[in-house]
């Protein structure tokens, strides 16, 4: 199997096989776009992605490299957040800062299983709570005005009674 | 310090974490902060919303979220999450429920909420809830764009059908979308009346159409099909659904698939067939002369046994024999049958010389190396297309040593 060399964001080189990387389908559509497939001892920069991101992604591609082709999404079923694998669950048991980057590399690399995965994780820490219970989980300020606040306010009472 | 969260996740990686949440979710969601609450504000999330009578009023979430996002709603489903069954516990009162969900409907008639396509499903009428279908309708009939209407396990009087296929006809009758499917029968007579003959051929642009085999060996349901393709010459599919609750159908006659195949020369005819094992529950089709039947897909979501699965090889097979000669696109969908079935893939493969397609869902062996390059070769010669989705139990080999 061919290899090739990923470049991180602060310059550290990982050596990938091919078939690996290519489940990013910006770096498939990189190195067919470039032809880069020849001999040629290439590196492929990926400036958004640091090299611990880029660490356990691979880790992640290398152990899901012979998974069959996520099924085509199927718009009458409900998207479900409880089938993530028991291996995917320990690989994505990391602090928030992790988990976000994680996010946002598969976003930009564009590896679907991965997105998927990371966002139901972040969906599981949602469900179920309040929303001052959100806040407090993300660290997030409540921004809302006070007029809005009253809005909201109203707009519940208004449905209590209707 | 900020949170990463709400200052520097791009909206639509919100929007991505929200698709898989239900609406109990994001209506907390929507009260977090500014950029949650616009994250939420994405058509994506919107385009098709499905309403359960019985679990979505009990709270104020779904009336509320939805009701601010109203416009982005493209496909609206109303129906029961536990298909109500005589004097069923409900979470509320009836009168209190009907008069929130018609508070609901009134709010989507006075925002003007035009969607394309519509479904009802799962509903068994009761007297206090045809209030409900009264409104429904009128909010259908200020539809100009719906194309779609999809009527799936209902249980109702004609009252309430007329009123329902009176207004999808609304202003522009441009409906090119039928489907009306119940999985038991409990036949409604409405289908085997002048009126629904009469709707069915008010529908002057439909392209697709679906019905259940029982709807379709009505007197006169063929005929005004073959009416309307002699004079619009819109209708491109006709689904034919057939399943378990199917045995006791009538024949159509021969002379009405002969007549098919003359007057619908462009329409694709398909079978939907659901768990069907045995061809005994087949016979009608068997019994009728040849039908000029296009595709056919075999769905089965029973366990099966070896007994289901030696009578699955034996109706597989008789489907073939049977409509060989004219199949184009073939899918079996047989994630629980425990038998390989590689031969009558291969069978299809030979015996069908128009075949395009071939979809399997199944147990393969684990060394089909050969039956890979025979459709390989037929891809290449004929541009057969074979499609074997990965299964779960790759290997039919736990199975081969039981039964030997």
């Amino acid at each position: 199997m061919p290899n090739i060399k990923l470049q991180s964001s602060d310059g550290e080189t990982f050596e990938v096989d091919v078939e690996i990387a290519k489940c990013s389908v910006t770096i498939k559509t990189m190195l067919e776009d470039l032809g880069m497939d020849d001999e040629e001892e290439e590196v492929v920069p990926l400036p958004n992605v640091n090299s611990a991101i880029l660490r356990k992604v691979i880790h992640w591609a290398t152990y899901h490299k012979d998974d069959p082709p996520p099924p085509e999404d199927d718009e009458n079923k409900e998207k479900r957040t409880d089938d993530i694998s028991s291996w995917d669950a320990d690989f994505l048991k990391v602090d928030q800062g992790t988990l976000f980057e994680l996010i946002l590399a598969a976003n930009y690399l564009d590896i679907k299983g991965l997105l998927d995965v990371t966002c139901k994780t972040v969906a599981n820490m949602i469900k179920g709570k309040a929303p001052e219970e959100i806040r407090k989980t993300f660290n997030i300020k409540n921004d809302f005005t006070a007029s809005e606040e009253e809005q909201v306010r109203k707009e519940n009472e208004w449905c209590e009674e209707k | 310090m900020g949170s990463i969260w709400q200052d520097s996740i791009p909206l639509e990686l919100i929007s991505e974490i929200f698709k898989y949440l239900p609406r109990k979710d994001l209506y907390s969601c929507y009260h977090v902060c500014e950029r949650w609450k616009r994250a939420l504000d994405n058509a994506e999330l919107w385009t098709k919303v499905t309403i359960y009578v019985d679990r979505d009023f009990v709270e104020k979430t779904t009336s509320t979220l939805t009701s601010h996002f109203f416009r982005h709603i493209k496909t609206l489903e109303f129906g029961w999450h536990t298909p109500l069954v005589h004097n069923r516990w409900l979470p509320l009162r009836v009168h209190d429920l009907t008069k929130k969900v018609v508070h609901y409907i009134f709010c989507l008639i006075e925002d003007n909420v035009q969607i394309s396509s519509f479904k009802l499903f799962d509903w068994f009428e009761l007297y206090p809830f045809r209030k409900i279908i009264y409104h429904l309708a009128r909010f259908l009939k200020y539809q100009t764009k719906l194309r779609k209407l999809t009527l799936h396990n209902l249980v109702l009087p004609k009252s309430e059908y007329v009123k329902i296929f009176e207004s999808s006809i609304g202003l522009n009758n441009c409906l090119t979308y039928f489907e009306v499917h119940n999985y038991f029968y409990n036949f409604d007579p409405i289908f085997d009346s002048d009126m629904f003959v009469t709707y069915l051929s008010r529908l002057r642009r439909l392209k697709v159409l679906k019905l259940d085999y029982i709807i379709l060996s009505k007197n006169g349901v063929m005929d005004v099909i073959f009416e309307s393709e002699q004079q619009e010459k819109t209708l491109e599919l006709l689904e034919v659904i057939i399943d378990d609750t199917d045995i006791r159908s009538e024949v159509i006659p021969s002379v009405k698939w002969r007549e098919f195949k003359k007057l619908c020369p462009y329409v694709h005819l398909s079978f939907v067939i659901k768990n069907i094992c045995y061809y005994e529950q087949l016979e009608f089709i068997f019994m009728m002369g040849e039908i000029p039947l296009n595709s056919f897909s075999l769905v089965s979501g029973y366990k099966h046994n070896q007994s289901r699965s030696r009578n699955l090889r034996l109706t597989l097979t008789k489907m073939v024999e049977k409509c060989y000669k004219t199949l184009e696109y073939v899918k079996l969908d047989l994630r629980n049958n425990k038998e390989n079935l590689e031969s009558i893939l291969l069978r299809i493969i030979y015996q069908c010389a128009r075949l395009k397609r071939l979809v399997f869902d199944g147990i393969i062996h684990e060394n089909m190396e050969l039956f890979y390059e025979i459709c390989l070769y037929h891809e290449s010669a004929r541009g057969l297309s074979v499609k074997i989705l990965p299964h779960k139990y790759k290997s039919l080999m736990n199975i081969v040593h039981i039964y030997a």
